[in-house]
């Protein structure tokens, strides 16, 4: 960098960090520049996902990035003192390094989230710089069969949660006669604990845009829906600037990249139902309905939105789809085990020292990402219980933390990796009153299409509440509430309902002391 | 307690359905108008009809039109007026049922007029795990409202929100659409201070 050029300054937009003043810091930066009479080019990112280290300043200096973190508006003033922005810098308190030697992001392997935090995730050239849009020219010279077939040869499993083939899906879209199809992105994350679509679209929105013009290109259709929720008022900010920017730069609209073939999107926003992540409810919503879920089949490969097949996916399966067809599906396969193949953007959060995003290959313990990369709890109290996969996934107890990473070892052991999200609890957790949540929540988002799940949820945090004000009689509460889970497992028409018995079956299984029983008595 | 069935041969002039009744045109047995059923309606509660009407208009043609237009509506009058639903119904030739059941059925939709002030705070897991629920205490005595529930001036609303995707940075929580995180007691009283309209 020659002494004339500008400084480049890094302070992220993710809503996370914005949560915590990232706004107010770039302000305090400009100003603190303006008062030195030092120019300088300041550069709205994603986040990389460090939130313990938000807001996360970056300076760009001779093609290296250093990280300074977390850094307050009241910090600012210091860092010019220490000449942060020189090539000697004079070390200040919170400078972290080199971003990319900060250990946690060191040890990562990053596919999707490559970006992420790198660039400026509404410039199509900073895009293209990094790589971007290679994918898509490579669609653009294939069959939409091979296109299919390379993510088949890749293994890529939903990453919404449950984890169906993608490719089983797109193979049954491309099929089908109807001229009429449609790529859907469910953009609902809601389920807690999780935030890696969030970062995605606030990050590197244009890779969610390549996804889905590659489905497009491979299933036949022309027309891409996301539905986003409503409480992420950032990504729908940046998506909808990037779905106009590559319009206008050619990446979307009637003739992609002059290859004289269409692909439009088209942006709805949810109103607060979490059942609307549920596929089918999902596609009755984006038609303006209520979000009661459908019966399959019809699946929605072959009949989804408004009858018409669709391809139906989450914000990180279409995001892996880029690399996939930039570099085979055979390299992508490579990483992983078992049969969960590729790499896992999981998120950390709860009562952990260093929560954020970590992506890295399947295969990882629970132990390893808790401690390694999250550093234990924040309480720096013992830790007692991690729910994984969401408000519907299993508590699992410190002794089962050895567990991988891995869609089929999850299953096994009870639980389930859902959409990747990990949230710690230390040993001040009630583990019965955490059931009784998980049923409460089940009663509130319900659709109330089928009995098990509308009455199912409601009886259910009734009896808990029983059991939790009778704790040390135990009794007749316990059998019914297993017979509940029961019926409400066996019976429910999605997952909703279906899986609600998970964390409150686990809680039971594991913590069986929080619900007066014994330690030891509950166990199988 | 169930209320009394309503047995035996019953008349228009039965008392127990006679307030319904009554609203019933005696000569087309048309149904009520929406705004004569009860829902109240004082002075403050006015809506902007033309407003909703130009959304109406503006989405009708839109793929799920309906839930685009109830968005829009809740996004700029900052609630959806019941009284709007019969006209919303009528541009996209749907019955008041249809419309009814779309806008009763999503949570963000409000039914009655916005609070000066809205906040949501999370209850979900990884907000619990740092301690939402000593918050959500704090918050309820401070603001003097439970969840889903309007001070009596229209001040502040509080609502319960199940994530708000800011888990890595817990307990999160909304004031006037700022988002928030690593909330404390302490740090929710100076976001409220900064960020209360007054």
């Amino acid at each position: 960098m020659s002494s004339a050029d500008p400084a480049t300054i890094f302070v992220p937009r993710d809503s996370g960090a914005l949560s915590l003043g990232a706004d107010g810091v770039a302000a305090a930066i400009a100003a603190e520049a303006s008062r030195r009479s030092i120019a300088v080019k300041l550069i709205r990112t994603g986040s990389r996902g460090l939130y313990w280290l938000e807001p996360m300043v970056e300076v760009e200096i001779a093609g290296e990035r250093r990280a300074y973190g977390p850094i307050g508006s009241a910090d600012v003033p210091s860092l010019f003192d220490t000449g942060f922005l020189s090539a000697t810098p004079g070390g200040h308190p919170l400078a972290l390094g080199p971003a990319e030697k900060i250990p946690s992001l060191a040890r990562q392997h990053r596919i999707v989230f490559a970006r992420v935090g790198v660039t400026d995730p509404l410039s199509v050239d900073d895009y293209l710089a990094h790589g971007g849009f290679r994918g898509l020219e490579r669609a653009l010279a294939m069959p939409g069969a091979a296109i299919v077939e390379e993510v088949v040869r890749a293994n890529l499993r939903g990453r919404g949660g449950a984890a169906f083939p993608a490719g089983i899906k797109w193979k049954t879209t491309l099929e089908q006669a109807d001229p009429t199809k449609y790529v859907v992105c469910n953009a609902d994350e809601g389920d807690s604990g999780t935030f890696a679509d969030r970062m995605l679209m606030e990050g590197d929105p244009f890779l969610l845009i390549e996804g889905m013009t590659i489905a497009g290109l491979a299933v036949g259709a022309t027309q891409g829906f996301i539905y986003l929720r409503s409480e992420y008022p950032h990504a729908l900010r940046t998506l909808t600037a990037a779905i106009a920017a590559a319009e206008a730069r050619g990446y979307l609209g009637k003739n992609v990249i002059g290859s004289g073939r269409g692909f439009t999107l088209d942006l709805m926003v949810g109103a607060g139902a979490y059942i609307c992540g549920e596929e089918t409810a999902m596609l009755e919503s984006l038609e303006g309905k209520r979000g009661m879920v459908r019966y399959k089949p019809p699946v929605p490969a072959v009949a989804g939105l408004f009858g018409r097949p669709s391809v139906v996916n989450n914000v990180l399966t279409f995001a892996s789809v880029p690399a996939i067809i930039e570099h085979g599906g055979e390299a992508y396969s490579q990483l992983g085990v078992g049969r969960s193949r590729g790499t896992i953007p999981l998120q950390l959060a709860g009562n952990v020292a260093r929560p954020g995003l970590v992506e890295v290959p399947f295969g990882l313990s629970l132990r390893e990402l808790i401690y390694d990369f999250g550093g234990g709890t924040r309480s720096g109290r013992p830790l007692r219980a991690v729910q994984v996969g969401g408000p519907l996934g299993a508590y699992f107890p410190a002794a089962m933390l050895d567990l991988k990473i891995d869609y089929e070892a999850f299953a096994e052991a009870g639980g389930m990796l859902g959409h990747g999200g990990v949230v710690v609890f230390d040993d001040t957790v009630d583990l019965a009153r955490m059931a009784r949540y998980a049923m409460e929540f089940c009663a509130i988002e319900s659709c109330g299409k089928c009995t098990p799940c509308r009455i199912g949820s409601t009886r259910g945090a009734e009896l808990l509440d029983r059991v939790i004000d009778k704790r040390a009689a135990g009794g007749a509460e316990l059998n019914l509430l297993r017979e509940l889970c029961d019926t409400m497992a066996a019976g429910s028409l999605c997952a909703l309902g279906g899986l609600t018995p998970m964390p409150v079956m686990s809680a039971l299984r594991h913590f069986p002391e929080d619900f007066g029983l014994p330690a030891a008595a509950a166990r199988p | 307690m169930r209320p009394a069935p309503l047995d035996g041969n019953l008349s228009m002039d039965d008392a127990r359905i006679k307030p319904l009744a009554r609203l019933i045109n005696r000569r087309t047995h048309a149904w009520p108008a929406v705004e004569d059923c009860g829902i109240a309606m004082d002075s403050s509660e006015t809506w902007d009809k033309d407003a909703v009407a130009a959304i109406a208009e503006s989405l009708k043609d839109a793929p799920g039109a309906l839930l685009r237009i109830l968005r829009r509506v809740q996004d700029d009058l900052g609630w959806v007026p019941p009284p709007a639903l019969p006209l919303i119904a009528h541009t996209l030739n749907l019955s008041r049922a249809e419309v009814h059941g779309v806008a009763s059925f999503y949570h963000d939709f409000r039914h009655t007029p916005p609070a000066r002030n809205v906040i949501r705070l999370c209850r979900a897991e990884s907000c619990q795990a740092l301690g939402a629920e000593a918050l959500a205490r704090h918050v309820r005595s401070r603001l003097g409202v439970g969840f889903g529930e309007t001070t009596s001036d229209r001040e502040f609303a509080l609502d319960a929100v199940y994530c708000l995707g800011n888990c890595a940075c817990s307990p999160a929580g909304v004031i006037n659409g700022q988002l928030l995180g690593r909330l404390t007691p302490k740090a929710f009283d100076d976001a409220l201070e900064s960020l209360v309209r007054r």
